[in-house]
Order: structure tokens, then sequence, then C-alpha cells
């Protein structure tokens, strides 16, 4: 019964990860029609580059966090302009390319650092007692950080004149263009927030999971059921899709390794393609 | 789109294949034993890339999980001969059923994502069918592979042996003989009515469902074809290592033959051959050349995916059709 709560906390944890990473994924697949499988690299990358920060510069973690998005922003843009080529043609064109770079930059990141794990502490090592057991308050303050981003960025969705304009583009793009909004520069925004939800995602979990270079690619895949069962292009669809993944993925490593629990989210999906083949939500693309 | 072809350029295309496969019958003979066995392993993988092309450059089915028709045939019929003592034949023939099966099941659920989702189901599907091949020890040896223990296998008993050894020569013919006759056959198929179909379906699904084709049976159809030859390619891929491991199913090998594909030219049969060809011997001069090669490829498909999007030979059509 005990393991069964740890689980379903972290359960939660892992899912309001998953869902910083996926929310970049339905950002771009959704509005762009563009599937990036280096987006994994970008949580990678955001995870390294907090653990150069705490070594070399300054030992603050949370200095490190910061830092460290900033720097994969940039790297996220500079993808941007890289695939810019592909980007709106066929999917599997995208897909071949962001492929390609999530190889180099694995590869490189594998031949710079090394293939050991790389450790990085948690901030803090405070416990927290619930129910007779003692869980390690880091594990709680990942859950409220992605919250309060995931909120943000949602505000920003809806509320804000940029949020308004990235939305316009996924309904329609040429109408927006004609319109006289800025297409070009829309799609750096959303390669923009995608890419620093996914480096938060990545340096937040840093201290869990340990810092290794095909750490990115374990994670953009289950990013990838868990956009396809909340609906692509449905931003709140894609959290409760996170949430659901996570859980099914922490119950399942009761009995599982958690290699094998990823099947679990994929016979999840699968059950789900039989049953409501456009995902839990509606998507905005149908 | 390609059709029935006059009787002079018939006589010159048939007058050339005699001409290749008979230099190709020679070469070997000049060759070390390593030599030779690369050969063989550039002709199998030349197998896969154009057993590919059927899918993506005449159908137009995007699939990212080819790779596993490819391992799933190899890991049945070398656990067929290594656990149960089938002969080659008989667990060749359960390996190419067992991959048809898997490809058949990984259809059905991907045809059911909308969109651009049939990709990313695909990719999830492979990634899935790695994952279980690593982690399911007992049945495929996860990550240190299976190794084959046979020598050899009878061709015609009492005449002519399949030699299992690297570089051996008996496999290099089989090789030859095989993709000799799968070119052909193909590229009889695919300028006969039915090829004529699967180009439909790459030119418009939705018109060639409206004129009354099932379209989804024809998709099944050039999944089975793809994929009896892919299983081909698999299996003739574990008799010359005589061993394999994951790596051989999964998104990367299924990404590398994409980008084959895209590179000799889809829809052209012969150009995803010899693309096929060709990057074996890349990838293996650039594995002598550093350790981080994967550096290199990857580098290789972003170029070749953003510089080449309709492959070598239409970039080559484009530039001359711009100069005339």
């Amino acid at each position: 019964m005990d393991t069964l709560f740890i689980q379903l906390i972290n359960g939660l944890t892992y899912g309001m990860i998953f869902a910083l990473i996926a929310s970049g994924v339905t950002l771009m697949w959704g509005i762009m029609d563009f599937i990036n499988f280096a987006h994994g690299e970008l949580y990678m990358l955001g995870a390294y580059m907090a653990w150069l920060c705490t070594i070399y510069l300054f030992g603050n973690f949370w200095l490190a966090l910061m830092v460290g998005v900033v720097l994969v922003t940039i790297i996220g843009i500079a993808m941007r302009y890289a695939v810019w080529p592909v980007l709106g043609k066929n999917p599997l064109y995208s897909l071949l390319a962001t492929y390609g770079l999530a190889l180099i930059l694995q590869q490189s990141v594998l031949t710079i650092f090394g293939p050991f794990n790389k450790e990085i502490a948690a901030p803090l090592d405070y416990k927290i007692s619930m129910l007779n057991l003692e869980y390690p308050a880091y594990r709680l303050i990942i859950l409220v950080i992605s919250f309060i981003v995931i909120a943000a960025a949602w505000l920003f969705m809806q509320k804000t004149k940029y949020g308004i304009w990235i939305r316009a583009v996924a309904q329609d793009k040429d109408m927006a263009s004609c319109m006289g909004l800025p297409v070009p520069f829309i799609y750096t925004m959303i390669f923009a927030l995608g890419s620093a939800m996914a480096a938060i995602g990545g340096i937040i979990a840093a201290p869990l999971f340990s810092i290794y270079p095909t750490m990115g690619h374990e994670v953009v895949l289950i990013a990838f059921i868990v956009v396809m069962i909340g609906g692509l292009g449905n931003f709140p669809g894609s959290i409760i899709a996170a949430v659901l993944t996570g859980e099914a993925i922490s119950l399942g490593s009761i009995w599982l390794a958690p290699t094998q629990a990823f099947v679990l989210a994929l016979l999840i999906l699968l059950v789900l393609l039989l049953v409501r083949p456009g995902g839990l939500g509606r998507g905005l693309r149908d | 789109m390609k059709a029935f072809q006059p009787s002079k350029k018939r006589l010159i295309f048939y007058i050339c294949v005699v001409v290749v496969l008979a230099l190709m019958c020679l070469i070997p003979h000049f060759l070390s034993t390593y030599e030779k066995f690369l050969l063989t392993l550039a002709l199998i993988y030349g197998l896969f890339a154009m057993s590919y092309d059927i899918l993506l450059g005449y159908t137009g089915l995007l699939s990212v999980c080819h790779a596993t028709q490819f391992g799933t045939a190899a890991y049945g019929t070398i656990i067929l001969m290594e656990r149960s003592g089938f002969s080659l034949w008989l667990a060749s023939l359960a390996g190419i059923v067992l991959s048809l099966l898997v490809g058949w099941i990984i259809g059905f659920f991907s045809t059911r994502a909308k969109g651009s989702g049939f990709i990313i189901m695909t990719i999830i599907f492979a990634l899935a069918l790695y994952t279980v091949t690593f982690s399911w020890t007992e049945l495929t040896g996860g990550e240190n592979g299976l190794m084959l223990s046979s020598r050899s296998a009878t061709l015609i008993p009492g005449y002519l042996e399949l030699s299992f050894k690297p570089g051996s020569l008996s496999l290099y013919y089989l090789t030859l003989l095989i993709l000799a006759g799968a070119y052909l056959i193909c590229r009889r198929m695919m300028i006969s009515p039915l090829g004529m179909i699967f180009q439909a379906i790459k030119g418009n699904e939705a018109r060639a469902k409206t004129i009354g084709y099932r379209v989804e049976r024809y998709k099944i159809l050039a999944n089975i074809i793809a994929g009896i030859f892919a299983s081909m390619a698999g299996i003739l891929f574990m008799i010359a290592n005589s061993f394999i491991s994951a790596d051989i199913v999964g998104v990367f090998p299924s990404a590398e033959v994409i980008i084959w594909t895209l590179l000799g030219g889809p829809g052209t049969l012969i150009g995803p051959l010899l693309a096929g060809v060709f990057m074996t011997y890349l990838t293996e001069f650039l594995r002598t050349l550093t350790e981080s090669y994967l550096i290199i490829l990857g580098a290789f498909f972003f170029f070749a995916v953003i510089l080449f999007p309709n492959g070598i030979a239409g970039f080559i059509k484009e530039r001359i059709e711009s100069r005339s």
C-alpha cells in the first residue's frame, strides 16, 4: 500500500516532466506539422548545461537553471533556422532532418562528455513526512515548478498578444499571414517556447534521473505517445495525457523494469487508437 | 508514370542486365575474403532498400519501421534454427511468415492514426520492438545477440552446399541470384496494373478510393510484398554474419533505409538499390575513420534531406530540365 502511494506521487512527478516536453512537441507538431525528433536532445542539453554551470561556473542550482534555459532556447532558435527548408513540407523530411540533428547532438555530447552518467545534486535534501513515510521534498518542488511553468505557458497562449498570434497561426496559417502576422517570427517563438519548456524539464529532472547522452532519446518517444493520446494540438489534453502516462509508467514499474514500462504507455495508445482515434481531447487539427 | 516499354528499349534493358550480372559473377574471384563479405553485405542492403522503395517510392507509405521486417525475419529464422533445430529453409519460411504477421499488426494500428500520426506510430512500434528484443534476453539474447552454430546448409543434396563462412562465395551467388530475381520481379510488378494502382495511391489516395479501389487492401499488399523482400534480406544478413543482435531492429536502421531510398530517388527501384550499396561502403569507410562516425552519419542524414529532397536522381533531373 505504501509502495502504491509513493508510486502514485512519483507518477505525478514523471507526468509533469513529460507534460513539459510534450507541450513543446504538441506546439511544433500541432501548429507547424513539424515532427521534431531532436526535441529530446533539447531536454538533454538543458541537463548538461545545468551540470556544466554547477561544476564550472557557480554551485547554485537555481542560477544554473536560468542560464541553462537561456542557452538551450538559443540552440532551439538556431534549430529553427537550420530546418527552415523542410518546415512546412512533408513531415517525413522534417523527421529525418531532425533525426540527423538528434544523432549529431547525441553523439557529440557522447564524445565530449563520455558515456558515464553525470550526477547533479538536488538543491535541497529536505524530506517531508506524509502518512508515516518520508518523501523527498525536491520531488514535490518539481511538481510545483512544472505546474507553474505550464500554467504560465497556458496563460501566455490564452491572454497575451503573442499567444493569440500563435493560436491564429495554428488555426489558419495563410489567413493569419494575410492579416499581417509575421509568421516566420511566430515560428521562432514557438521553437523558443518549446525549447525553454524542454530545457526546464531536463534541468529539474536531472537530479532525479542523472544525466547521460541518450536521456533525450528515451523521453521524446514517450512525449509523442502522450501527444497522440491527448489529441494533436490540444494543449490541456496533452497535460492530462502526460499525467496519465506518467502514472501508468510509474505504477507499471512496480512489476516491470522502467524501460519496459514504456511499452505499457504504448499499449494504452493502441487501445485508444482502436476506440477513439482522435485522442482523448479534441485536437486543433482534425 | 512508368508504363510498358517498346521492344527496342526492352532489348537494351535486358542486355544491360545480363552484362551487369556477368560482371557481378566474375568480380568476387578477384576480391579478398573481407571484400567479398562487404560486397555481399552491400547487395543485402541494396535488396533491403529496394524493398522499401515499393512502400515509399511507389505506394507513398511513410513507414519508419521497415527494419522490423528485416529483423523479425532474421530473429525468427535464427531462433528456430538454434533452439528447435529447424533446417535453414523451413526456418526461413517461418521467419518470413512471422515478419509479415508483425508487419500486418503494425500496419493495422498505424493506419488508424490520423495524418502524420502514421509516421509516429511506426516509429513507436520500431522502438517497442527494439525494447522487446533488447530486454527479452531468454529468447533473443538481448545485448549479446544470437550466434548461428551451423556451418552450412544443403542447396541440392550431394551437389551444392551453401557455406556460412564469412566471405562465402556460395552465399554471394545466392544473394546475387535473389537480388537480381527480386529486382526483375519488382520491376515487372511495378509496371503492371498492380504497380499502377500503387502509384495511384501515392499520387492521390482520395481519388483512388473514389474510383473504387479498395485502398486499404492494396496498402496491405504493398506491405506484404515489401515485407517479403525485406525479410529475405534479413535472413541473408543473418547468414552472412552468422550473428545478429538487437541493433538490426529499431529506429536507426529504419531511418537509414529511408535516407538510402530518398537519396537514390524514390520510385525508381534501381536508385535505392544503388544507394544502399553505396551507403554500405560509405558507412564502413567512415567507421574505419573515427569512432564518432555516427556524428558524420547524422550530418549526412541532415544534409541529404535538406539539400536533396528529391534524391540525387531528382536533383540531377531538375538541373538538366532547368538548363534546356
